[in-house]
């Protein structure tokens, strides 16, 4: 029943740990001193600066708030069951592998976009994740891999005139 | 003048491009908005690439289509399996689930579709007369006035950021900071840059908008174990007769009007105006009882008060530029990206444009009926595609429009890391509508605050300096009180 208090704590903690890093190394890193400056307001790290300290005080908010749950200790049985529910979802191998794995193929997809081409790299995404997913007819797979990165090459290439990466089909296509 | 306006605004319109583009964007829109998990707005986003080598008018009209069929659509799903297809449609759950358990699916979808094309066109109506009006007054406005508009407008944050205000509000400064990004318009310097030439323009609005709201839901379907749909229930029983409509029409008329209002307000949308819509009507019901036990009054007023916003928040985005929700926000990146800037100039310098758009509109309300009536059916047997099969056909069209926005992979790396965030943003219960439209915002915001100052030479008066500037104060305090009391009334509402 504690998990969702010490998430509020947790999403504190990162907020709070975020706002100081854009407070203190990102902002003095990445925003160019343009030298004299009138007024305050017109820099431009005044607008960060004040984010970042609003977002360091939704943190100390939110931070409160996981506090006073953790201490009133009032929870329902309904909450119970939620957060029962939600442990389970988090703790179950099974997921994480399936999460896992969509993670991996992301960014795999991603990294051969450029050498596959788009459509190549569709279609392999395509496949993986409905297997992933647990789509197992052959029919559905083969069809939805092939004809819609195709079609979307077609309308993107000669409706919206968009040059689509084709990676190893350039001979065939270009 | 106007008559010559008009002929050249028709000519656009009846165009069979510009007929196919609403006729289409109603289609998709109900189809996206029967599925669920596809959101509204990731229908307008996923659309929008699509829309680059239209014409302006025509790619506007096929998002306005997609918009409005997908508030529509998602009362399908709400009605059918107990699962709004859009956050607006949730109100239609109460009573449209129980009517189809009772047997009556038929009747409460079509009750909805009747009382959806009734109040769009109603809220097509008000926008055509009430938008002209506002873009001549919004001539009066400069950076101040401006900056007091935003920030009453970016009180939608507090009104959809959930029932933890504080986690709301760091979506939404998470936003705002990654706005923030790319060249510094004042001085002309690097902000967030390191030396990364493809973020000197800061971050894309498309790839953005994809990563947030499409690869969140499909990273999170492979974190769940699989899950059985529901059963659609069978579209049983009689059509909804002329009578009920009649009897339900007070309902309809007042949840019209009520989305219409609500909707001119930035930042109110369509879910609250439902559950105000339906709290009306039960409250004048001589069966307030029936409510939440499947009456079709109570289906007619969610949906006449949910799809009476769709045209009104139109007008502060036509007539001053800023959108009044998230799916305005998208079609405000789409008037950007057709070098368009809607506001007052653009009824000075477009107006043969907005006049095609407000014909197109009053279409579209046509266009809806047909669609609606005719492929309820079909709909609902495409809303059962299983996710294994939905979610890598989504995946893959977000990756084909986030390309196509720049024709750059960097964007593709942008939409995948937004994804990750909006996941993580997802597991922690933090909205990541705030973010957007602080993101959206963001920019307007700086850019008139430091535009006033810059007049002013640092002096704040300049913020207080007209009744234009005191309107907005008023209205933010009067928003920001109003979505505090409806935080405190809506749980009591819903039980």
């Amino acid at each position: 029943m504690r998990v969702a208090d010490f998430s509020d704590l947790a999403i504190s903690g990162a907020t709070i740990a975020f706002a100081c890093l854009v407070l203190f190394v990102l902002i003095p890193v990445g925003v160019e001193d343009p030298g004299s400056i009138d007024v305050l307001a017109l820099g431009p790290a005044f607008w960060p600066s004040v984010i970042s300290v609003f977002m360091f005080l939704m943190g100390v908010i939110l931070g409160a708030q996981g506090i006073r749950r953790l201490r009133a200790d009032r929870v329902t049985a309904e909450a119970d069951r939620e957060d029962q529910r939600s442990l389970a979802i988090t703790l179950s191998e099974y997921a994480f592998g399936r999460w896992f794995g969509a993670l991996v193929l992301l960014a795999a997809f991603y990294v051969v976009l450029e050498p596959l081409g788009m459509i190549v790299a569709s279609m392999l995404v395509m496949v993986a994740l409905m297997l992933l997913g647990g789509e197992r007819r052959p029919a559905i797979l083969a069809v939805l891999a092939v004809g819609l990165p195709f079609a979307l090459f077609v309308f993107f290439r000669y409706v919206a005139n968009v040059v689509i990466p084709l990676g190893v089909l350039e001979p065939w296509l270009a | 003048m106007v008559w010559e306006t008009l002929q050249a605004a028709l000519e656009i319109v009846l165009t069979v491009e510009a007929v196919f583009a609403l006729f289409g964007g109603v289609i998709i829109g109900t189809l996206i908005g029967a599925i669920p998990g596809m959101t509204v707005t990731m229908g307008v986003a996923l659309t929008l690439p699509f829309t680059f080598a239209m014409h302006p008018a025509v790619g506007i009209l096929l998002l306005l289509g997609v918009y409005k069929g997908g508030v529509y659509g998602g009362s399908i799903t709400a009605i059918l399996i107990k699962t709004p297809g859009t956050p607006a449609a949730s109100c239609t759950v109460l009573d449209g689930y129980p009517m189809s358990q009772n047997g009556e699916a038929r009747k409460a979808l079509d009750m909805a579709l009747y009382a959806s094309c009734f109040a769009d066109f109603i809220s097509n109506i008000s926008l055509i007369l009430f938008a002209g009006v506002l873009a001549s007054f919004a001539l009066r406005f400069g950076p101040p006035e401006y900056f007091t508009l935003i920030v009453f407008s970016l009180t939608i944050i507090a009104g959809i950021a959930g029932d933890n205000m504080a986690k709301g509000m760091v979506s939404a400064g998470i936003g705002l900071l990654l706005a923030t990004m790319g060249l510094d318009l004042v001085y002309g310097t690097n902000r967030f840059v390191f030396g990364e030439v493809e973020l000197m323009a800061g971050l894309n609005f498309i790839p953005v908008l994809i990563g947030l709201f499409a690869l969140p839901e499909i990273i999170n379907f492979y974190a769940k174990r699989f899950e059985a749909r529901g059963d659609i229930q069978a579209l049983a029983g009689g059509h909804a007769t002329f009578a009920e409509f009649r009897r339900c029409f007070k309902s309809i008329f007042r949840g019209s009007v009520i989305g219409v209002v609500l909707g001119a307000i930035p930042g109110i949308g369509g879910a609250p105006s439902a559950f105000l819509s339906y709290s009306e009507a039960q409250r004048t019901s001589k069966n307030p009882e029936n409510f939440g036990n499947g009456e079709i009054e109570g289906v007619a007023a969610s949906e006449a008060g949910n799809n009476g916003t769709c045209g009104a928040t139109l007008i502060p985005l036509l007539a001053l530029g800023v959108p009044g929700d998230i799916v305005t926000a998208v079609i405000l990146g789409a008037f950007m990206i057709h070098g368009l800037q809607p506001g007052p100039l653009l009824f000075e310098d477009n107006l043969d444009l907005i006049y095609s758009l407000f014909i197109g509109i009053m279409i579209s309300s046509v266009f809806l009926f047909i669609v609606g009536k005719s492929a309820i059916r079909l709909f609902s047997r495409v809303a059962l595609l299983p996710n294994q099969i939905l979610f890598p056909i989504v995946l893959v069209l977000c990756v084909y429009g986030g390309y196509a926005v720049n024709n750059n992979l960097f964007d593709i790396l942008v939409m995948m890391l937004i994804g990750l965030l909006g996941f993580a943003m997802l597991r922690g219960n933090i909205p990541a509508a705030p973010f957007l439209i602080a993101y959206v915002l963001g920019p307007l915001l700086e850019d008139n605050f430091r535009q006033s100052l810059l007049l002013s030479h640092g002096g704040l008066e300049i913020f207080v300096r007209n009744e234009i500037c005191w309107i907005f104060w008023a209205l933010t305090v009067l928003a920001v009180v109003l979505i505090v009391r409806r935080q405190r009334r809506w749980p009591r509402d819903m039980e």
